[in-house]
């Protein structure tokens, strides 16, 4: 059984931002609700980095312990889904993950969100699959087509990995071994509890 | 004689023994830390680190730990739920508090005080009237001071229960009316909190003006509590128009907690006013939830005393006037000074002919 | 036609009953085909399908040639 899970390498990351164009285009993502972000530390100087954040997946996720509805789930490729039928748009989910991957379509007074929206890891919902109704609420299901998240597949740089736990750790670590340096699997501890 | 001096050597011989223990022990605590006396804790800590800086240390590293640590970066996204930060730390411990001590404690909490005020009420029983009714009453509370009260206890009973609907559904709702069914219930409360919270803390702000006046702590709440409020012995101490209970209700549940639950309540009700960072509303989110729990274990005991506790308590807040037996009883330096004042105690039987002649006097006594 | 009213009132509630399938939102029968709840041993079962596919794809599209 596949463990699905993200791996940005921060020294082949040009900040192209390709990654979120990609995932805007492909599940037509609202303006204002960003799946997918590119974060850059030292911007502008020596050593700067950058990173693409999205939802990780995690394995013990904490926006699903703290839904007050129950509306998340982990599907057998250790992806978490949510249900928009389900979700009251509270917030909750947003102030738990450490990612800051859930995003809602408003910020308004009186608490009034929406329905949030986060990266599904091109793997649709809990509706038909290949449905209208998946596509308009969660976008395209490239998962059950046997494709890989498309911000990933599309990377410039390889530098977003996706798929895989154990083959995204391979390849990763075949890259430290050829390059040297130590592996920086940002984001795996926090996720997963373990890193490569 | 000599074994009087024996005995006060051995007792100089303990003093000297503890003293020097108790000095050790001090001296050990503050010995280390004298080095805060020298130094200043920024230089103890080291300055305020720079990316760009040059130092010792891996600067990669260094770079990483921050991201670990919550650091910000720049990100060119927009919208109003970006954050420019890797990795917050907060929403971890949040969720361990919430799924944590939050529910079990609090639940607990709640139910205990629920048995405790049955218990009480199946040993001790209602506080009677002394001496039954007189047929005379006096008014206590003025109409719009009766208004306040019942739209804040109204709007407080639809809020504590949407509000732990949220909190609790989860374990307690969602086995009993599915999923779907929660969610569509939990929708609504959610909107209805939301809505009516502001409003409730309007009700609130003004009974914390209005009522700040009456509450004001004396020398008979010292008496009042010395003597156990009067539910242990026979005698009911002295009160003036608040007793010490309800001053502690007041100042505690109303004015503390309160002020506590709206502030955060605002916070978390209007995300629109940007200032609210992640570690705000989980923070906001936690002391929220906890006050207003607190709030409604207290609120359970005010309920309970104010109807079924006490005989004659209730129609102080539904009529507005109260037999003057009872205020005798329960507020007597209030009833001396109201009738100093002027008031006239006036009958039942008047009072119904007045409001309504139609009806034969005596008809809907209690 | 029923004397007793017990009869006639269940001759009423049964036919009500009979109308209540009658509801668009019916689960109506259709050979081979899964109307049921979510099935998790089927999900895992299409999860284990893929992840053959998935897993190339990712040896394919990550590693440097």
């Amino acid at each position: 059984m596949a463990r699905m899970k993200f791996l940005c390498d921060a020294e082949r990351c040009i900040e192209c931002q390709a990654c979120v164009t990609a995932c805007k285009n492909e599940h037509e993502v609202p303006w204002g609700v960003n799946r997918r972000r590119v974060i850059v530390m030292n911007d502008g100087r020596p050593g700067e980095k950058a990173v693409s954040v999205a939802c990780m997946h995690c394995t013990d996720a904490p926006c699903a312990a703290v839904c007050p509805v129950d509306c998340f789930y982990t599907t057998a490729d250790g992806i978490v889904l949510h249900d928009k039928d389900l979700c009251i748009g509270c917030g909750y989910c947003f102030y738990a993950c450490p990612f800051g991957a859930p995003q809602y379509p408003q910020q308004s007074a009186f608490g009034v969100r929406g329905k949030m929206d986060k990266c599904t890891f091109c793997a649709g919902g809990p509706e038909e699959v290949h449905s209208s109704a998946e596509l308009t609420k969660y976008g395209t299901n490239r998962v059950e087509q046997g494709k890989l998240p498309l911000c990933a597949e599309m990377c410039s740089t390889k530098a977003l990995l996706a798929g895989d736990g154990d083959i995204v750790a391979d390849i990763y670590r075949k890259r430290i071994i050829t390059r040297g340096g130590r592996p920086q699997t940002w984001g795996w501890e926090a996720a997963y509890g373990e890193d490569v | 004689m000599k074994s009087q001096a024996q005995a006060l050597k051995a007792s100089r011989r303990w003093r000297a023994m503890l003293w020097s223990l108790f000095a050790i022990i001090i001296l050990a605590m503050a010995l280390p830390s004298i080095g805060y006396l020298v130094a200043d804790a920024a230089q103890v800590y080291g300055p305020e680190r720079d990316f760009s800086e040059e130092r010792a240390a891996n600067p990669r590293s260094e770079m990483w730990r921050d991201a670990r640590f919550g650091e910000g970066g720049f990100t060119t996204q927009t919208g109003p739920y970006v954050t420019n930060q890797m990795i917050a730390n907060i929403g971890e411990n949040w969720r361990q508090v919430r799924t944590g001590p939050m529910t079990t404690i609090g639940g607990w909490f709640l139910i205990a005080v629920l048995v405790l005020i049955s218990l009480f009420f199946a040993v001790v029983g209602r506080s009677r009237i002394e001496g039954g009714r007189s047929g005379m009453t006096v008014v206590r509370w003025k109409g719009y001071e009766r208004f306040l009260h019942w739209f804040t206890a109204l709007s407080f009973i639809v809020l504590a229960i949407t509000g732990l609907s949220l909190l609790f559904g989860r374990y307690v709702l969602i086995p009993i009316v599915g999923h779907s069914g929660f969610a569509g219930y939990a929708q609504a409360a959610m909107y209805v909190h939301n809505f009516l919270g502001p409003a409730f803390s309007v009700g609130v702000l003004f009974m914390i003006v209005l009522w700040a006046k009456h509450n004001i702590p004396n020398r008979t709440d010292v008496q009042w509590f010395k003597q156990g409020g009067g539910i242990i012995g026979n005698k009911h101490p002295s009160a003036g128009k608040m007793n010490g209970g309800e001053k502690v209700w007041f100042w505690l549940g109303v004015f503390t907690l309160g002020l506590i639950v709206i502030v955060s309540g605002f916070i978390l009700d209007f995300p629109n006013w940007g200032f609210q960072t992640r570690e705000i509303m989980a923070w906001s989110q936690g002391i929220h939830a906890v006050a207003a729990i607190i709030w409604i274990g207290f609120f359970f005991g005010h309920a309970y005393i104010g109807t079924l506790g006490t005989e004659g308590a209730l129609e102080g807040m539904t009529r507005g006037r109260v037999d003057t037996n009872w205020a005798k009883q329960h507020h007597d330096l209030w009833y001396e000074d109201l009738i100093a004042r002027g008031e006239r105690p006036v009958p039942e039987s008047e009072l119904e002919g007045a409001k309504a002649p139609s009806q034969p006097a005596g008809q809907s006594g209690h | 036609m029923p004397r007793k009213p017990l009869h006639l009132l269940a001759l009423v509630l049964l036919s009500g009953a009979l109308a209540a399938c009658g509801s668009e939102q019916t689960t109506m029968y259709e050979p081979g085909v899964y109307k049921g709840k979510e099935d998790a041993a089927a999900s895992e079962e299409a999860a284990e399908r893929r992840s053959g596919a998935l897993r190339s794809r990712a040896e394919r599209g990550f590693a440097d040639r």
